[in-house]
């Protein structure tokens, strides 16, 4: 219920006014996400229309993360981290939709202009390189992302309706870090790149763990201070319920 | 039931937390320990990251010594003047484990000096509480411990003061030796250091029992307070909410193990633990040598 009037009150938006204006236009049921204790999860529904004809391609971009990969090797008989490599901005969440089959999207010197894809992820990394294994590395780095859901691969997934509208739930998974993210929507056809279109959202922790979070990296002194007397107090009240004098 | 830890920015099954502070508050009902030793190594299991494992163990510490401890005060059993001098020690060592820390963190072996701390330690620990209690069951008669060497060695340094509590007139630099080192430990292994200051003050300091646990307890109060202090300042590991319930869930253990620690012989008690100790170095030590499933680590900054 809740859905179709949103499909209507988008479908009336995009009629009145913008249609003409862009070849691509979209909107989503939330600009907001709040992750708190009980988060598993979210999806946010998408729906756009397209003046012109062709492919649709969304991505959803998460803030960027810099990460250590380190790999283990064999010394003396014990396995032990000998190798490391910094990598910087990585997405700490990628999620691609398309309307059309993946092989169909076959203009390879566009997919990886726009970054589309887990193929033509940049990773790049500064410092020391291992060029030897980079591959693994790189691909230690896609392993972590998938296996935690944060990088999600969901060709065909867009319905389109008619020559104009289409829709997607985007899949918001229960590990997803917070900060600013992008969806991205790109109208490809014959390879070409005919239009894109960007929406913001924001992912926030919200009530206590925000609180707590903020706390702990705003204020180190007064959280530390906290966490210290909040455990004396709390060691305090359990001698007193437990060990009556 | 998934609760969502603000620090460790992960969702954990909270019954597997709540078993976890459970599990380590029986033992030290039980014997008399902390608990941190079981506690933070099953942490990391679950996906806690080994900065925040150490850390929040740390804070939790600090309310289960405190409760203990005031339990030893209420029975006069602290000698507050030897606590003092392990507590100036135990800052010193915890100050330097807290550096220790970050630094091997940077280097990328902290995983590697965790775990063999514990091999090490529990290795140690277990042997000898296997060996103790295997001669409590079958009755083997230990034999009337000598004054040896080291003793003599201790005696003779200087800087000598009395612990009238203690009974006791030891050169200073023996408790400030002992509970810096233990002070170490407690920053890298996120442990209260209780299971290494009680022996070292029996045997080394040669304090009389009767004092010896409230008196460890008082001195780990400050310790692991400094050290949760130091980790929240510098790491900003500390994660309150994981250390709140591990707090609730260990004081609820710590009281079944006392009630029913009673109803078990405790050379059969301590043979068990030994024998747990023991598997987990064992699975420590299988983590070095059999070949990983996937070598690979990937850490966010």
């Amino acid at each position: 219920m809740i859905k179709k009037l949103l499909l209507l009150i988008i479908c009336l938006n995009l009629f009145t006014n913008q249609l003409q204006a862009k070849p691509i236009i979209a909107d989503v049921s939330s600009n907001e996400i709040l992750i708190d204790t009980s988060f598993t999860g979210q999806k946010l529904f998408l729906f756009g229309a397209r003046n012109v004809a062709g492919d649709i391609v969304i991505v959803v971009r998460g803030p960027k993360n810099n990460y250590i990969v380190r790999k283990k090797e064999e010394f003396f008989g014990v396995w032990l981290n000998r190798k490391q490599m910094k990598f910087s901005d990585i997405y700490g969440f990628y999620a691609i939709y398309s309307s059309a089959d993946p092989d169909k999207l076959s203009n390879p010197e566009l997919l990886r202009n726009l970054n589309l894809g887990f193929n033509n992820l940049p990773l790049s990394y500064k410092g020391e390189a291992h060029l030897e294994d980079i591959e693994l590395f790189k691909g230690a780095i896609l392993e972590k992302h998938l296996s935690d859901a944060l990088y999600l691969e969901n060709y065909q997934e867009i319905e389109l309706m008619g020559d104009t509208l289409f829709k997607t739930h985007l899949n918001f998974t229960k590990k997803i870090p917070h900060g600013s993210y992008n969806i991205e929507l790109y109208l490809i056809r014959d390879n070409n790149l005919i239009a894109t279109e960007t929406i913001p959202i924001q992912v926030r922790t919200t009530g206590f763990e925000s609180f707590v979070h903020h706390a702990a990296h705003q204020h180190k002194i007064l959280y530390g201070i906290f966490c210290v007397l909040a455990a004396l107090m709390a060691g305090w009240v359990a001698s007193r319920i437990f060990w009556k004098v | 039931m998934e609760i969502y830890l603000p620090i460790a920015d992960i969702p954990l099954n909270v019954f597997f937390l709540l078993f976890a502070g459970f599990f380590a508050g029986i033992l030290s009902g039980l014997f008399g320990i902390g608990g941190g030793f079981i506690m933070t190594p099953m942490l990391i299991f679950m996906g806690v990251s080994p900065a925040i494992a150490v850390a929040s163990s740390a804070n939790q510490i600090v309310a289960s010594s405190y409760s203990g401890f005031a339990a030893h005060a209420r029975r006069n059993n602290v000698d507050f003047k030897m606590g003092n001098v392990l507590m100036l020690g135990g800052f010193i060592g915890s100050t330097l484990g807290v550096w220790i820390f970050s630094t091997l963190q940077n280097f990328g072996q902290l995983d590697l000096v965790i775990s063999l701390s514990y091999i090490i330690i529990l290795g140690t620990i277990g042997t000898s509480m296997a060996y103790e209690s295997f001669r409590a069951i079958f009755k083997i008669k230990s034999k009337v411990k000598k004054i040896s060497k080291k003793d003599q060695f201790f005696k003779k340094l200087p800087f000598k003061v009395k612990f009238p509590k203690s009974e006791l007139e030891v050169s200073i630099l023996v408790p400030i030796l002992v509970s810096i080192g233990a002070g170490i430990l407690v920053s890298i292994m996120g442990i209260g250091g209780g299971f290494l200051m009680i022996p070292a003050m029996i045997y080394i300091l040669g304090m009389p029992t009767a004092v010896v646990v409230g008196t460890s307890l008082y001195q780990v109060i400050f310790v692991t307070s400094n050290v949760t202090f130091l980790h929240a300042y510098t790491t900003q590991s500390v994660d309150i909410v994981l250390a709140g319930i591990l707090l609730a869930s260990s004081v609820i253990g710590a009281q079944f193990g006392t009630k029913y620690g009673t109803l078990v012989p405790a050379e059969k008690l301590r043979a068990v633990l030994a024998l747990m100790v023991l598997a987990m170095v064992i699975k420590l030590i299988l983590g070095f040598v059999i070949a990983p499933d996937n070598p690979f680590q990937v850490i966010a900054q």
